[in-house]
């Protein structure tokens, strides 16, 4: 009767230790994917290329991490990098080449910016919208009505 | 008046005291020693971008129903048409899975367009597509069934050019590191690169990995790679071959002049430009 008593303690006990700790761990690697410059530059390089072969007029919402944040876009001759930078602690950054295929593509930053710059406190959402032959990034929309 | 414990309960005790720490014990290593990875899997992401593109680019008609005269004009020619993104090269293959329907409408069975290397690529998937037979109205009943190969490479001379265009288009020093990392090796360096052009065909728009003919002697392996409107100084590694098997790191120096010798000048920062008339590649 005693060993069962146990090992119903000790089985009790490990349940409670996996129902706390396994939502905190995974919402901490969460966490940590959401903030990564990596995860989040692929991503955004991801959604400009699919773009570039969609249909004209179509729009994608995305939302940067709320966190010391910036995206950036260098456009040369006919070659985009799309750079994440984010600081936490220490400064992570990371580029991506867009594929080039005729489609150009453009970051509309507010005036005086170099790039948009995250907001602490909220996810803000970042639009890419593809009008005619042009990808634009802007932090508004610019399609009406989305 | 207390009873005595016999040394069989003590041992009971201790024995349930062990168990309990050994559960403690093995909860926390499953939580210590737990690291989550996080897999990007970036050349399959390129590949499936780069899908989405080949299947609306010029050479179809509608999603992926090919023009196949358009696609056989590009038969064997290393260049990456109509989309390009310099840090993977690809290759398309296009087979006809109804082989007598091709040879009716005189249609290669077999077309490759893209990057030449003998080596296996980092990621390639199939996909069923067609071919458009021209002249035809019934628009669903006359594709012909071809499979599409899209293969992604990723080597060291697929590095070395994507870092030579980068330099050249952004106008921004590039660095490679050659060896003992991701198994680059700085040898495979070697070009007729001379000058701006569009001709694919034309050497001296290519970069080659190097092969070696006989002790000494150097050659242009199959692996080439086509770099558009980039204009890139001649590199002359066959007389300092063993100097480059000891290179640490490659640079590509977009500059207005001229580079001479392979290894980088101490001065070479002085010699970038923002916009440059070409690449140079020299070793530290």
């Amino acid at each position: 009767m005693r060993g069962i008593l146990w090992t119903l303690v000790s089985v009790i006990l490990i349940l409670a230790f996996l129902t706390f700790l396994i939502p905190t761990l995974f919402g901490a690697v969460g966490n940590a994917v959401q903030v990564n410059a990596v995860i989040n530059a692929e991503q955004m390089a991801g959604i400009i290329n699919i773009l570039e072969s969609s249909p004209a007029n179509g729009q994608y919402k995305f939302f940067l991490p709320d966190a010391d944040c910036k995206v950036q876009l260098k456009t040369k001759n006919g070659i985009a990098v799309l750079n994440f930078s984010i600081t936490l602690g220490t400064e992570q950054q990371h580029l991506v080449e867009i594929i080039e295929n005729g489609v150009s593509v453009s970051l509309l930053p507010q005036s005086g910016q170099e790039g948009i710059e995250c907001d602490k406190g909220r996810e803000k959402p970042l639009y890419f919208a593809r009008l005619n032959n042009n990808i634009f990034i802007s932090e508004n929309s610019l399609i009406s009505g989305e | 008046m207390m009873r005595r414990i016999t040394p069989i309960e003590v041992m009971g005790y201790v024995f349930k005291i062990v168990v309990v720490a050994f559960v403690i014990i093995f909860l926390l290593q499953i939580f210590v020693n737990m690291w989550p990875v996080v897999r990007l899997n970036q050349a399959e992401k390129f590949s499936i971008e780069l899908v989405e593109n080949v299947m609306n680019s010029n050479l179809t008609t509608s999603y992926g129903v090919f023009y196949p005269v358009l696609v056989e004009s590009y038969h064997m020619k290393i260049i990456e048409p109509f989309m390009r993104q310099c840090d993977y090269a690809y290759a398309l293959r296009f087979t006809c899975k109804d082989r007598d329907s091709c040879d009716d409408e005189n249609i290669m069975d077999y077309i490759v367009i893209g990057y030449f290397t003998d080596k296996a690529p980092l990621f390639s998937k199939t996909y069923p597509i067609g071919y458009r037979i021209d002249g035809s109205d019934d628009y669903y009943n006359n594709v012909i069934p071809v499979e599409l190969q899209v293969d992604v490479y990723d080597t060291a001379l697929t590095n070395i050019a994507c870092a030579i265009e980068k330099a050249y288009k952004l106008g921004e020093p590039q660095e490679l590191r050659c060896l003992g990392y991701e198994g680059r090796d700085c040898r495979t360096i070697y070009s007729y690169f001379t000058g701006v052009g569009t001709d694919e065909t034309d050497t001296n728009k290519n970069i080659c990995s190097l092969q070696v003919t006989s002790p000494g002697n150097y050659k242009c392996s199959s692996e080439k790679r086509y770099l558009p409107d980039v204009v890139f100084q001649r590199a002359e590694p066959l007389v300092e071959f063993e100097t480059l098997k000891n290179a640490k790191i490659l640079r590509a120096i977009p500059t207005q002049g001229e580079f001479s010798g392979v290894e980088c000048p101490n001065n070479w920062q002085s010699l970038v430009s923002s916009a440059p008339t070409s690449v140079a590649l020299c070793i530290e």
